[in-house]
């Protein structure tokens, strides 16, 4: 499921808005018991504005998941989650968005991908117009 | 003399792109290095290219590989 969702942000997102200013952070991490650095998809995400992090301790995921009643009020209709790691998920965030404490200026996140997308796709078009 | 000629004529067919590296069949397509997958130590490692990349929106994606 997380790579039909990580698919549709490539075809879907990235690919429909070449141009589109975005930085995309891909946090990789193990969830499934087969799942393995060894096993990372290159192709899968491959637009030049990804950057691709391998997070063993998921360390990224952790923080999210402790983090998620903060931004309860953000997440995406369709969207649903209660647990302690935050994954097959996305965060959109503004261009004005800082982080110190805590990321500001989140505009949507959803989980998983797939629930949210609708949600992300308006919000690319609020930020990018429509797509080509 | 037909010889010199035709190498000029292939060495022409190169200098002006009619042959590329790529192949003719996609020798317009931007060439793109590989994505690459660095290992991540700390949340303060995504804070700070966060923060680098500030002035754009920026999407955060977890994900699990398969």
């Amino acid at each position: 499921m997380c790579v039909a969702g990580t698919r549709w942000v490539q075809t879907e997102l990235l690919a429909k808005y070449p141009k589109a200013d975005l930085r995309v952070y891909a946090i990789w991490f193990n969830m499934f018991p087969g799942d393995a650095r060894s096993k990372w998809p290159p192709s899968l995400l491959n637009d030049q504005r990804v950057i691709h992090r391998w997070d063993e301790g998921k360390v990224v995921g952790m923080w999210y998941g402790g983090h998620a009643n903060d931004i309860r009020s953000q997440l995406s209709p369709g969207s649903s989650w209660n647990g302690d790691i935050l994954w097959d998920a996305y965060l959109l965030y503004g261009s004005e968005a800082r982080w110190d404490d805590a990321p500001t200026n989140l505009i949507h996140w959803g989980r998983t991908i797939v629930a949210g997308r609708e949600t992300l796709r308006q919000d690319f078009e609020r930020l990018y117009g429509p797509s080509r | 003399m037909k010889f010199r000629a035709l190498v000029a004529a292939i060495g022409l067919w190169v200098a002006f792109g009619a042959i590329d590296a790529r192949g003719p069949w996609d020798a317009n397509q931007p060439i793109y290095a590989a994505p690459s997958l660095r290992d991540l130590k700390s949340v303060d490692e995504l804070k700070t290219s966060f923060n680098q990349d500030r002035g754009k929106p920026r999407l955060v994606l977890l994900l699990s590989p398969t």
